[in-house]
């Protein structure tokens, strides 16, 4: 047996790589999630979370406990070391907990992590904002966990993986600071973390097309053909009613009304790209074509639905997948603009 | 190389995080139903609870199943009906319940959605919730509130006062392909529960 699928492999995980796609990533994504939880969580933090507001602290209960979940909102339940430094039936805890209760608190700790957040994007102390905002992101989304999406769970991860990376090697407060001190910056960063955060971008769109066709088959099915016949994707109807639906539509169907046929089209063709995504990304000479289809994609899913920045999310990680080249160049232009 | 190892086991784990997580988070109760009477399911169930208390202590949640099968052929809504001390009613709707006849250009409000969709909504969960008195009671109780002071606010001077609340489901059917694009169906609302104004369930 051939020695070079091991090799490849190896370097794949190994050898190290240009920073320029981690920080295109780290400044998107930072930009991203500050104006998602500045206009999704900023803009209703008194209707929420304020007095009497509509996810109330207590509401919580102990599922936050009973799950692993931590929420520094409330207390330090869940934070090793921390949850041994203050008891839960402490005098701290419990300050804690009734602190949680209080506008002013949680405004406070909104303002840290969107700091957090912007210290991240730009740069500076990056690891450290970085797992200040990824801590305040967990905090936030626990304490309003009825109003989640798919974006928020997103962004959670990709800060999380960031934490690990040297993602303030390059186009950073920290790279410009240790080149004003005379200290050398490098030139090439560890891989894996940013082997790890594809490969869960590359699962997301994989397992999000298989639940696509793995379920959703009518029950009352007569025959197999007759549950195939009647499934929302195999038989093109999928994007139809998405677009009917008036809970998320961005305008009425009847305003923009897309013809069946083109419904049908572009419901096999999300089958197609999101199960194809995972072998169709390896391959360089499909990589481009698929990322351009998967912006359009997104860009598709943002005009039509109001499912807040999970577009703008998803669309970050793409900088995870381009040619370092590619990614200085957009940098080069963010920097000039 | 003490580091290279931790490294090394850091990635290892999270790649069998990864490769578990997301079949599991897929959650099929068919293949659950078929897996629990294998030799192999208490290992499983093991690797389960490991994986599942990494995700969420790290908020590594998977679980990806957006506009997954069947997508919605209606749409539920809040409604709340206010009941005053002279005997007349009044109605708030929700602020994501936009007529669907109407030309609307939908920006923002998909926290809100989120919220009455998966629980205002649901009569399951109401109920499940107000059997056992659990915490998650409380948001229908924020929510009556929230209604109650909508109300007020859209109305500062009318000298009634609110003595109880009905919590309904507005249900929309939206047209099939083969119908014209406005032909919604709307059925009576239902009652999902009849609060105090101070949100306590009656």
């Amino acid at each position: 047996m051939s020695a070079a699928p091991v090799r490849r492999l190896w370097a794949f995980w190994t050898e190290p790589i240009d920073p320029a796609p981690l920080a295109l990533f780290r400044i998107l994504l930072g930009l991203t999630v500050f104006l998602s939880a500045l206009t999704g969580v900023g803009a209703r933090l008194a209707l929420d979370l304020g007095a009497d507001g509509l996810v109330p602290a207590a509401a919580l209960g102990s599922w936050p406990r009973d799950t692993g979940r931590f929420c520094l909102l409330v207390g330090p339940g869940g934070v090793p070391l921390l949850e041994d430094c203050f008891p839960p039936d402490g005098a701290v805890a419990r300050t804690w907990a009734e602190l949680g209760e209080r506008l002013w608190f949680n405004a406070v700790l909104f303002a840290v992590w969107m700091a957090a957040v912007l210290g991240m994007t730009v740069g500076l102390w990056t690891r450290t904002t970085t797992v200040a905002a990824w801590a305040l992101a967990c905090s936030f989304q626990t304490r309003l966990w009825p109003m989640n999406n798919g974006g928020d769970a997103l962004y959670r991860i990709g800060l999380f993986y960031l934490i690990f990376s040297r993602a303030g090697a390059a186009w950073s407060a920290d790279a410009w600071l240790r080149r004003r001190r005379g200290l050398p910056t490098p030139e090439r960063v560890p891989p894996w973390p940013m082997r790890l955060l594809q490969i869960q971008l590359v699962l997301v769109y994989l397992f999000s097309g298989v639940a696509k066709v793995a379920g959703g088959y009518p029950e009352d099915a007569a025959s197999v053909w007759d549950a195939v016949r009647r499934h929302d994707y195999w038989n093109g109807t999928a994007v139809y009613w998405l677009l009917n639906d008036a809970t998320l539509n961005r305008v009425p169907y009847r305003l923009a009304p897309v013809p069946l046929a083109v419904c049908r089209l572009l419901s096999w063709a999300t089958l197609v790209f999101e199960l194809g995504f995972p072998w169709l990304v390896l391959w360089r000479r499909t990589r481009p074509w698929l990322l351009l289809g998967g912006l359009g994609f997104h860009l598709g899913i943002l005009l039509a639905t109001e499912v807040g920045w999970f577009s703008p999310v998803m669309m970050c990680w793409y900088a995870l997948f381009v040619r370092p080249s590619t990614a200085t160049g957009i940098l080069q232009r963010l920097a000039r603009w | 190389m003490r580091r290279d190892a931790a490294v090394f086991l850091f990635v290892c784990w999270n790649l069998v995080f990864l490769a578990l997580r997301n079949p599991l988070d897929l959650g099929s109760e068919a293949w659950e139903r078929w897996a629990s009477r294998r030799w192999w399911w208490p290992g499983w169930n093991a690797a389960d609870r490991a994986t599942r208390r990494y995700a969420t202590t790290c908020g590594l949640e998977q679980g990806w199943s957006m506009f997954s099968p069947p997508l919605w052929r209606s749409a539920s809504f809040p409604l709340a009906g206010l009941e005053f001390d002279d005997g007349s009613a009044d109605v708030v709707r929700s602020p994501n319940d936009l007529p669907p006849n109407s030309p609307y250009l939908r920006v923002g409000g998909w926290r809100q959605r989120k919220l009455e969709d998966e629980y205002i909504v649901n009569q399951a969960r109401f109920d499940r919730y107000r059997r056992t008195n659990a915490s998650d009671l409380l948001l229908w109780q924020a929510y009556v509130r929230y209604a109650v002071r909508r109300w007020r606010a859209a109305h500062p001077d009318d000298p009634r006062r609110v003595i109880a609340v009905r919590l309904l489901r507005r249900h929309i059917d939206f047209p099939q392909p083969d119908e014209p694009p406005t032909h919604f169906t709307e059925a009576e609302p239902e009652l999902i529960g009849v609060f105090e104004p101070d949100g306590r369930p009656r």
